[in-house]
């Protein structure tokens, strides 16, 4: 540790010894004149000289070598009109606070700003994904979830169709991170129906790093997933809602004092036929809340989120179906009960003009319990013997994070961007699997995770180098229960490289290095629920962490008109890996998960081809990819298959503007189908009642080999409408109702109806194998949303 | 097409004050219609394609109007090839998985036995059949299925005594072994071994729990509240416990904590009135894993087995049983 505190402050003390810094370098803020939102990808150019810049996500900008005297800036976004500004620029570097750009009207949003901006943006970080937010709500075969969205990145893959969770670049789902505003949001998906937890009309920007991220970015090993909220409306109130037949939607921007705006976004949704049939509540809701201020060069903003599942759901309405006395006993259902929520408060301050800093405080935690049960019994009386099912899950976990993060980014002379920065968490969890008929007894851990960086961006010409180096460690529990005691754990280093070459005509080179260690994981409920909708984090306390190192290759560049190209490959080195199954928990006989250590790898390439070409815009990409885990307790410890394992994926997002007012779009999926295991027989399985000296039988799978077979490729195909309401019905509610705009969607999904994707197999006497599916129809839906 | 004649007929200076009427939706001077023919056009759309801004907007229609029908040929050609290439009808089988890693049945025999310690000869018991092919299971007839069985033996692990568990007379298939005269004490060990012909040699064995125990003067009953404490013993690993009542009987289920006392706190619905005897049953830890085993009647999902046995599948476990007068 001290060696690389001297280190550190070797290479602090060189930066700062250094010469003086350019002149002529301009940083600013660019916002929309209208409702004061920061605005994402805004160019910023000298047209004299062909220095330009792009705004970031907070609306901020950096010009280098603009020169000395009287230059015009421009700032230019398809979405919004042209503004230049005639400023001196000295020896000394400008900050302007704030440049206001008016927007366009555009006919349809979907194309223009989608096209233009480009639907995925790869910027220099070597894999990034940058979507604007604007296709949740012009696809409405995405039905607005954020999640649905990602999987059709050429670097996702899945292992269910149903299920929320998704593996990048042959990482575990465990891996992934996901915050919203900088705060982690855990189980960001609500439980039924698998849609994120993010409310779309709420979300400004969606970033998502899929490898070779940053020195600043840790915690997790496979992805980086950033959702920014939108900030508010400085000056009238804005909203969209979307009412239906289930609940409402919805989300309003307004002024909140002297420079402040705030955002309001909800969701409630409840199933009413549910309730009224079987007799089950349930409810699904999320609630967004910000707050932003400007206090001279610092923004402030509050952020607030609270999301909640609840079900009980039960058959016993279904057994007025049944013969009376068919069943001994009988019991059906699930409940489940899910909280999310995080409070924090960010604030990003210009100190200097090449000087910023940026810190955050914030909570966040999750709360999960799931019961379930299938239990019933029936004696033949003739044979004298019962049948017996008793079948039951419940998982409890709670996982409550407190952290404090801050870094200061110096935009330094040769072009250099350099960050420092520390973060801190502290961690709390409490687990309990099979708890059943007892009280709780929850098995509850504590931990704190630390870590800092320092990293440098040098620009040298056309070439862009990125150094940077991350130490993290894990403060594990001591002994007697006690949380957060004096145990030191050991620093990791987490060096972090990646390099970009500008090639002529446009291409561009990249590559990437970079070691990561995450100290929590994840524990398996995948064939022990029916589809898992959830993550139940488990604190490693005393045990390695997880780690790996990543190579990442790519080139990237114009193909023709307004096309780009992508190509990636990339190579994981697994080292360290962890599995933790409910099933293997339960036969342990452990309350809280058993954790088995392992490791593995994964390679592939990807192909992406993004932009427009006439009315239509969107991207199609494909992707080769493999993974493999070893595990003692799988095949002997030799390498087997992972989960999510899609040698070949093929995924395209297309948008056609038929008219001005409407927007035709297709999503298409055809990729390879997922490991499974195939049963090989089935026993016989008892269930011991000690009251009656009697036992039940029920048949089960005989499973020895896990992943050994390989289901078929999987096509899904869906197309989408949506139009801008002129005349009629909805258009005059709207009218009615104070609205500026009416929208109709309209969704046909499962196109190719007549081609099966099983997700199960049953065997039928007489028959065979059969592949169940869960869509043999093709199914259409309409929707209608108003905007003021 | 009757808005592109009027695009094509109508093409107005931009700079005219008819273009610039035409522009606020009103059709230039020259060209509104006499009264009578209001009513035909009230329901066409108002002039704005002659609007200079417009023109662009006309000219696409036009342009859409040429195109849309060719693009929805195209979309629908598309569409039909997709469908018809990709058919997979509803009453067929639909496309099979490929194997990946070879797997084979592996036969063996299927067993529940459980050795039951409650003071009372013939109550410990053995059920022997044999696992099943998936064809197998979903037959008419299964051929074998309590397979002809050599011997089945228990033998105690500290005297070294032996005993045979006989078939009962009874033909069914779910006839159980047993022993009428044993009679197996709690704490004791025993082995297990089954002998069948075509089939390994499968064995077990179990450390009979402890008999439970209430810790002395730690028992208190109310209207609608049982508390006491259990002596607990390591040899269980699990407590089923049961409240009798004159109509009725309640169950619970307690694990081990750390310590060697389980505090139970039970409440109960006056409406089955007092409680008349508390049974306590501990189950050793074959039986707790083998019963906390999830069952997967789910399909194509890896399980871990959770058989206790060797040789074969299925549990040899043991329990011990006090019953209390309240």
């Amino acid at each position: 540790m001290s060696r690389m505190m001297k280190i550190m402050a070797i290479i602090i003390g060189l930066l700062a010894l250094s010469g003086p810094l350019q002149a002529g370098d301009v940083t600013g803020f660019v916002h929309d004149a209208q409702s004061g939102e920061s605005i994402i990808g805004v160019n910023v150019f000298i047209k004299a000289t062909g220095q330009g810049a792009a705004s970031n996500v907070e609306g901020f900008y950096i010009l280098r070598h603009g020169g000395e005297g009287r230059v015009e800036l421009t700032f230019s976004h398809i979405a919004y009109e042209d503004t230049t500004l005639t400023i001196n620029l000295g020896r000394e570097n400008h900050f302007i606070s704030s440049v206001s750009l008016r927007p366009h009207a555009l006919d349809t949003k979907a194309i223009e700003v989608v096209g233009k901006r480009t639907t995925i943006i790869k910027d220099m970080d070597i894999s990034s994904l940058q979507v604007d937010p604007v296709i949740l709500t012009e696809i409405p075969q995405l039905n607005k979830d954020v999640f649905k969205l990602v999987k059709f990145s050429p670097s996702v893959t899945t292992s269910d169709p149903m299920s929320p969770q998704y593996y990048v670049r042959g990482s575990d789902p465990g891996e992934n991170l996901v915050q919203m505003d900088g705060m982690t949001i855990y189980n960001p998906q609500h439980f039924m129906g698998s849609s994120a937890i993010f409310n779309p009309y709420s979300i400004k920007n969606v970033e998502m790093l899929v490898g070779g991220f940053d020195a600043e970015y840790g915690g997790r090993n496979a992805s980086i997933m950033n959702i920014s909220t939108r900030e508010g409306h400085q000056s009238e109130i804005h909203g969209e809602f979307r009412p239906s037949i289930s609940g409402i939607s919805g989300a309003i921007e307004f002024p909140a004092g002297e420079n402040g705006t705030a955002m309001l976004s909800g969701r409630t949704y409840t199933d009413f036929m549910l309730r009224v049939m079987m007799g089950s509540p349930n409810l699904v809701m999320d609630y967004n809340a910000a707050y932003q201020v400007l206090l001279g060069k610092t923004r402030l903003r509050f952020s607030g989120f609270f999301a909640r599942d609840y079900m009980d759901y039960s058959v016993d309405n279904l057994m007025l179906f049944f013969p009376e006395g068919l069943f001994e006993s009988f019991g059906e259902g699930f409940v489940t009960n899910t909280t999310n929520r995080a409070l924090g408060v960010k604030f990003n301050s210009v100190l200097l003009p090449m000087l910023t800093l940026e810190g955050q405080v914030y909570h966040s935690a999750s709360t999960v319990d799931n019961l379930t049960y299938f239990n019933y019994s029936i004696t033949d009386t003739v044979e004298d013997f019962t049948v017996a099912l008793d079948y039951k899950t419940h998982i409890e976990n709670t996982i409550g994070e407190n952290t404090g993060k801050a870094n200061l980014a110096w935009y330094a002379f040769w072009n250099q961007t350099v960050k420092l920065g520390f973060e801190i968490n502290d961690l709390f969890f409490a687990n309990e699997v099979g708890r059943f008929d007892t009280d709780p007894n929850p098995n509850e851990s504590g931990a704190q995770f630390q870590s800092f960086f320092v990293q440098d961006k040098v620009e040298l010409g056309p070439l862009q180098i990125k150094l940077g180096l991350r130490n993290s460690r894990s403060q594990a529990p001591g002994s007697a229960g006690q949380l957060r005691s004096g145990k030191q754990g050991e620093w990791h280093m987490e060096p972090r490289a990646s390099a970009s070459l500008k090639l002529p005509g446009g291409h561009q080179f990249k590559t990437a290095y970079g070691k990561y260690f995450q100290y929590l994981t994840t524990m398996d409920s995948k064939g022990d629920e029916f589809v898992q909708f959830l993550d139940y984090y488990q604190s490693l306390e005393d045990r390695e962490p997880l780690n790996s190192i990543h190579y990442i290759i790519g080139l990237n560049g114009p193909l023709f008109g307004n096309i780009a190209y992508e190509i990636s490959a990339y190579y994981k080195d697994l080292q360290q890996l962890y599995r933790a199954t409910y099933s293997n928990t339960i036969v342990a006989g452990e309350s809280s998960a058993l954790i088995e250590g392992g490791s593995g790898e994964s390679y592939g390439f990807e192909i992406l081809l993004r932009g427009e070409f006439g009315r239509l815009s969107g991207w199609l990409g494909y992707n080769y990819s493999r993974g493999f885990r070893c595990y003692p307790s799988i095949l002997d410890g030799e390498k087997s298959l992972f989960d999510a394992d899609q040698p070949h994926n093929l995924k395209s997002i297309l948008l056609f503007k038929l008219t001005p007012d409407i927007v035709a779009s297709s999503t298409l999926q055809i990729t390879s189908g997922f490991p499974r295991t195939w049963e090989t027989g089935m026993r016989m399985h008892g269930t011991y009642d000690p009251l009656t000296n009697k036992s039940g039988y029920f048949a089960t799978y005989i499973t020895p080999e896990r992943n050994n077979v390989r289901y078929p490729a999987r096509f899904a195909w869906d197309i989408g409408w949506k139009k801008k309401l002129r005349s009629g019905f909805g258009f005059n509610l709207a009218e009615y109702l104070g609205g500026v705009d009416a929208y109709m969607t309209m969704t046909i999904r499962n196109l190719l109806f007549l081609h099966r994707n099983p997700v199960y197999y049953f065997y039928i006497p007489n028959y065979g194998y059969y592949g169940f599916g869960t869509e043999y129809l093709p199914s259409i839906s309409f929707g209608y949303s108003l905007q003021f | 097409m009757r808005t592109l004649n009027i695009v094509n007929s109508i093409l107005p200076n931009p700079a005219s004050s008819s273009s610039r009427a035409a522009c606020r939706g009103e059709a230039p001077r020259e060209q509104r219609p006499e009264s009578r023919d209001i009513h035909l056009m009230k329901n066409r759309k108002p002039y704005f394609e002659v609007c200079p801004s417009t023109l662009r907007q006309a000219q696409g229609d036009k342009l859409l109007h040429i195109e849309l029908p060719r693009f929805l040929c195209l979309a629908t050609f598309i569409l039909c090839i997709s469908l018809f290439t990709s058919c997979d009808l509803p009453h067929q089988p639909g496309p099979m998985p490929t194997e990946i890693v070879e797997t084979e049945f592996v036969p063996g025999l299927n067993i529940l036995g459980v050795l039951r310690a409650d003071d009372q000869a013939g109550t410990s018991f053995i059920n022997v059949n044999r696992a099943l092919t998936t064809e197998e299971i979903y037959s008419d007839s299964i051929e074998n299925f309590p397979p002809e069985v050599n011997y089945v033996k228990i033998s105690s692990s500290t005297s070294g005594a032996e005993y045979l568990f006989i078939r009962g007379e009874d033909s069914s298939d779910w006839g159980d072994y047993r022993d009428t005269s044993l009679n197996v004490m709690a704490g004791g060990a025993f082995n297990l071994e089954i002998v069948a012909p075509g089939f390994p040699i499968l064995t077990g064995s179990t450390m009979i729990p402890n008999k439970p125990q209430i810790v002395t003067n730690s028992l208190a009953l109310d209207m609608n509240n049982l508390t006491f404490q259990i002596q607990h013993h390591t040899s269980a690993f699990e407590y089923k416990l049961y409240l009798f009542f004159p109509g009725a009987v309640l169950e619970k289920v307690v694990k081990p904590t750390n310590g060697n006392m389980i505090e139970v706190d039970w409440d109960f619905s006056t409406s089955n009135g007092l409680p008349l005897n508390l049974g306590l049953t501990a189950l050793d830890e074959n039986l707790t894993r083998y019963g906390n085993s999830p069952i997967s009647f789910i399909p194509n999902t890896y399980h871990p087995d959770g058989s206790t046995v060797r040789g074969g599948y299925g549990c040899f476990g043991s329990v011990a049983v006090s019953i209390i007068e309240l």
